[in-house]
């Protein structure tokens, strides 16, 4: 796979981030070698396996459905803003 | 030109706690209490499904007419946005739990289900200012991040909006007869998504385009219709539109472009590893078949078939469970079935739809329709009181012969009361008489309507005009 700039562009978009013009240049590289690493598996003969979508081998456990209540103070003290009972975010339509 | 129409319907489960996580369900909950762990995407959090949402997933794959899988598995559909805290949904993209459904129209046209699958809602976004393009934070409520959703996708089958409308309707009756989802598309519990292109008379495809954010019955056929004569006008000039994704705005009634398709989400789609493949014992299946109730067409075929009402009015009664259930609590309560149909779809029906309230059978008891038909059959008092007796027992709850008793509304029909008023009125108009022996029988209605003024409108106007007859032939 090439490492295009139109490649970049478009994982920014999809990734909501916006690079500057050098790491750009460094994206490019990491990737170019993160891929070349991955190669390695190309390697591997799995003529005659099936694909393995989880490591779990047991049947899949189904939990009844009743409630449990968490206090959920911990997992707002990791919010970075808070505004009232609302987790506060930069607008979506800020451009 | 043809229009070819398919839709994307989200419907949210009716289940106590969420799909893969034990927080409660709560509409009304205070935001950002029903939240754990596994729902915000905390790292190690994994995610265990609740055994309730595979049954209702098969309950309305069942009464859907769906073929059940009973392997299926799980997929990451991976998007940013800040409703969504782990980077992805989990939902079913591979292998669908349910597949090759169908929903009959009225006409008879078959609606095909490509495939239902099991999914989880997005958290709540609300925007701090009146105009969401001007505001400068959003504010995340992840109460709703988790709830479980069914997708029901069908085929482009459908060629009118009005079809599109019927197939949401039906759905909605379904789903709710079978008790999985509340089926209201203004509070979310059901939302539609609509592909639609054009083909132009000669064969030509214009590009589909997909109509978002439509939240209510009547706004699937407006949107439609709005989005095919926008497409429609396009190729007489001959150009295509976008191939896009738009929404509908209820403001204006219009639609407005969202996103052109090269600014489309790529989804990366890949097997769920926290998730194993999810079996379904044909046992399963069988036992949730068992619990299906009648559905809506079953119960109106049957309704016209054992109890001889109209196809309109058993279309309508077998829609709502609670309407049904009501409508044969008044059979049993001894009313002839015609006349209860007539009066709960004429008569009882509109006070709701005049509230835009739905059906409530505590509002009119199933003994309070009871008395109000006897009494009008009987002529004890006349078609237009009992209107007006209804509609007070709807607002106030109280009982209608009370109200009957208070306002003096029992008609007089006895001959013994009648007849001297009538001869009064009759020997107060010689020349009226007189026209009537020269043939002119349609002066009876001037002695009726002098009846009626006589009694204060209280005389059976029936009973009068048989009597006014009598006594002008001598026959009294």
């Amino acid at each position: 796979m090439e490492i295009t700039d139109e490649l970049v562009e478009h994982l920014e978009r999809l990734s909501k981030l916006k690079l500057r013009e050098e790491e750009i240049e460094k994206m490019k590289k990491d990737m170019k070698e993160i891929l070349e690493y991955m190669k390695l598996l190309d390697e591997v003969d799995v003529e005659g396996y099936s694909p393995l979508f989880t490591p779990i081998e047991d049947p899949m456990r189904l939990r009844k459905d009743e409630p449990v209540t968490e206090d959920p103070s911990k997992i707002l003290e990791l919010v970075p803003r808070l505004k009232g009972d609302f987790i506060s975010v930069p607008s979506i339509y800020a451009k | 030109m043809k229009s070819v129409i398919g839709l994307e319907i989200h419907a949210q489960l009716l289940t106590e706690t969420k799909a893969f996580c034990a927080c409660k369900i709560d509409v009304n909950a205070k935001p950002n209490t029903n939240i754990c762990p596994v729902c915000t995407g905390q790292p190690g959090a994994l995610p265990v499904l609740n055994e309730k949402v595979v049954e209702f997933a098969i309950k309305s794959g069942l009464a859907l007419n769906c073929e059940i899988h009973q392997r299926s598995s799980f997929d990451r559909k991976n998007y940013f946005y800040p409703d969504l805290p782990k980077g992805y949904q989990i939902t079913q993209y591979f292998h669908p739990i349910a597949t090759e459904g169908y929903i009959n129209l009225d006409s008879g046209k078959k609606v095909r289900i490509r495939r239902i699958h099991i999914e989880e809602d997005a958290g709540k976004m609300i925007h701090s200012t009146e105009n969401i393009t001007e505001s400068k934070e959003s504010l995340i409520d992840f109460n709703r991040c988790g709830v479980p959703l069914i997708e029901i996708v069908t085929e482009p089958d459908m060629e009118e909006p009005l079809e599109a409308k019927e197939f949401m309707e039906k759905l909605r009756d379904i789903l709710r007869t079978i008790d999985v989802c509340s089926g209201n598309m203004e509070e979310g519990a059901l939302r539609c998504d609509a592909n639609v292109s054009v083909i132009d008379d000669n064969g030509r495809s214009s590009s589909r385009v997909e109509v978002k954010n439509i939240n209510s019955f009547r706004y699937v056929q407006y949107a439609l219709e709005y989005e095919i004569d926008r497409i429609s006008k396009s190729l007489k000039e001959g150009k295509d539109v976008k191939h896009e994704t738009r929404g509908w705005d209820f403001v204006t009634r219009t639609t407005v472009s969202l996103r052109s398709k090269e600014e489309e989400n790529d989804y990366r789609y890949f097997p769920e590893p926290d998730l194993p493949i999810l079996e379904v014992s044909k046992d399963l299946i069988e036992q949730v078949k068992k619990t299906l109730p009648e559905l809506p067409d079953q119960k109106a075929e049957r309704y016209v078939k054992t109890f001889g009402i109209s196809d309109y009015n058993a279309k309508i009664i077998s829609k709502d469970r609670d309407l049904a259930n009501y409508f044969e609590s008044t059979i049993s309560a001894g009313v002839d079935p015609k006349d209860g149909a007539n009066w709960i779809v004429n008569d009882l029906l509109s006070l709701f739809n005049a509230d835009s309230a739905e059906f409530d059978p505590g509002k009119v008891s199933v003994d309070a329709l009871k008395i109000l038909i006897d009494y009008t059959n009987s002529s004890k008092i006349s078609r237009l009181s009992a209107k007006e007796v209804m509609s007070e027992v709807y607002k106030s709850g109280r009982n209608p012969a009370d109200i009957i008793k208070e306002r003096n509304l029992i008609q007089v029909s006895d001959e013994e009361s009648l007849i001297p008023i009538i001869k009064k009125v009759i020997e107060g108009n010689p020349a009226v008489v007189d026209q009537y022996r020269k043939g002119k029988t349609s002066v009876v209605g001037f002695f009726v309507g002098n009846v009626m003024k006589e009694t204060k409108g209280k005389a059976d106007p029936k009973a009068v005009g048989e009597l006014v007859k009598k006594v002008l032939d001598g026959k009294v």
